[in-house]
């Protein structure tokens, strides 16, 4: 990648993230330091979201909720990147990006259900949608995307925000379940970002340590 | 770059890459008990990354050395060099946590694998590919263990997002395994031109969803 598209990236990259992860920080706050469930909520009821008062996804838990609606979301990304793809909506795609986008999208689906499951361990509904305030604007570039290099683009973006949304939300985690599968979720979020790197004509992996900068917070979720 | 790749030497190369190093220790029943407990040693679990750190700063050292390396456009060398340098960052970053603390600088390398890695076959790009996939591997599933395991909170954002690098370090390895499959050696790139890759480039960078723990490093394996 040049110096200019790698701009371009970044720029890409903060235009759609920068409303999911502006109030990463705070919402992670409200996640960390307490056990699981509704009792960590009234223990704070300060910082819980208020659209959360009713919200089946309190403490920990909404980390959780947050992590299976963003690996929802990647299932439809990929759905819509696979559709456009075969009626070369993309231009022709490269057999390494469609073997890409069918197992990236294969491992989404997997991170969702075991995302659920320690929902389910935690007393909570499975979530089954992408009840995500921005979600749209996420999917948008999919849809937009005219050539390969912006589909990659846009799914090396939505990866890293994945990746890093794993970190983040392990130091709202007390549970050793849950913080195992995140702990265990981030580095293969962080491999497809690599390989997209890689199709970018970047250097794949960038930095010595993943950071959350691109981290979504959970205030977006609508659950 | 011919696109055919041979499925049972990609699958070969692939497994050879998943698998232990041949481990001959396992976990003691301390280090059960201790895991059970919660909590585990943080000491001895940051000394053991360090020393699996100084271990892979050997081995990339090592490999740009070697003639195999040479040749192509200059990126295999640039990701060994970078990947070098991002372990030694790692090693410095859990000897600084583990000075504070309170425990001693661990400058060694982790005995188990450094005695696997002496042994290993070491010449040929396929060697280096095949062999640092491993360490990374273990590497990764050592510090996803030690996420959950770490007493000291802060020191799971830590282990957690070096584990995340030690991850794309290996995904970069399966996807080159798979390149070399498909091209001489002497013509890999890390840049490739993506219209030409074969489409198991697009895969075999990240074979698991979840990835597991049965590799991990005993917790003190590189205690002092």
């Amino acid at each position: 990648m040049t110096p200019r598209t790698a701009n371009i990236a970044t720029s890409r990259r903060s235009i759609l993230l920068g409303g999911l992860s502006a109030a990463a920080a705070a919402g992670l706050t409200a996640c960390s330091g307490s056990s699981r469930g509704v009792r960590h909520a009234a223990a704070h009821p300060s910082t819980a979201p208020a659209s959360s008062e009713a919200s089946p996804y309190v403490g920990p838990l909404r980390a959780l909720a947050l992590a299976a609606a963003l690996d929802n979301l990647a299932v439809q990304a990929y759905a819509v990147a696979r559709t456009r793809a075969a009626g070369s909506g993309y231009g022709s795609v490269p057999p390494a990006v469609t073997a890409f986008l069918t197992a990236a999208q294969a491992q989404h689906r997997e991170h969702a259900s075991a995302w659920n499951a320690r929902l389910s361990a935690g007393g909570a509904p499975p979530v089954t949608a992408v009840p995500l305030r921005g979600a749209a604007s996420l999917l948008a570039p999919f849809h937009a995307a005219a050539t390969v290099h912006d589909l990659e683009t846009a799914a090396g973006t939505l990866e890293l925000a994945l990746a890093q949304t794993c970190l983040a939300a392990i130091n709202g985690l007390t549970d050793a379940a849950d913080l195992g599968l995140a702990a265990a979720v981030a580095p293969v979020e962080a491999q497809h970002a690599a390989i997209l790197n890689m199709f970018l004509g970047t250097t794949p992996v960038p930095a010595a340590t993943l950071s959350t900068g691109s981290a979504v917070s959970p205030d977006t979720l609508t659950a | 770059m011919d696109s055919h790749v041979d499925p049972a030497r990609l699958h070969a190369l692939l497994d050879r890459a998943r698998r232990d190093l041949d481990r001959t220790e396992v976990e003691n029943d301390t280090q059960l008990a201790a895991r059970a407990a919660g909590g585990g040693d943080d000491i001895a679990q940051l000394q053991t990354a360090a020393a699996l750190e100084n271990l892979a700063v050997s081995l990339y050292t090592a490999a740009l050395t070697l003639p195999a390396l040479r040749g192509g456009d200059g990126t295999v060398t640039a990701f060994v060099t970078a990947t070098r340098n991002q372990h030694a960052d790692h090693a410095a970053a859990f000897n600084t946590a583990v000075t504070q603390a309170g425990g001693g600088v661990q400058t060694n390398p982790d005995p188990t694998y450094d005695r696997i890695v002496q042994n290993a076959p070491f010449a040929t790009m396929d060697d280096v590919v095949v062999l640092a996939a491993r360490l990374e591997n273990v590497m990764t599933q050592t510090y996803v263990r030690s996420t959950a395991d770490a007493g000291i909170p802060a020191l799971r954002a830590l282990f957690a997002s070096v584990a995340a690098v030690e991850a794309q370090h290996q995904a970069v390895l399966l996807a080159a395994g798979a390149l070399l499959q498909a091209a001489p050696a002497t013509s890999l790139s890390l840049q490739p031109a993506v219209a030409r890759l074969p489409a198991a480039v697009g895969w075999a960078g990240f074979p698991v969803a979840v990835t597991p723990v049965t590799n991990a490093a005993p917790p003190a394996e590189g205690a002092l």
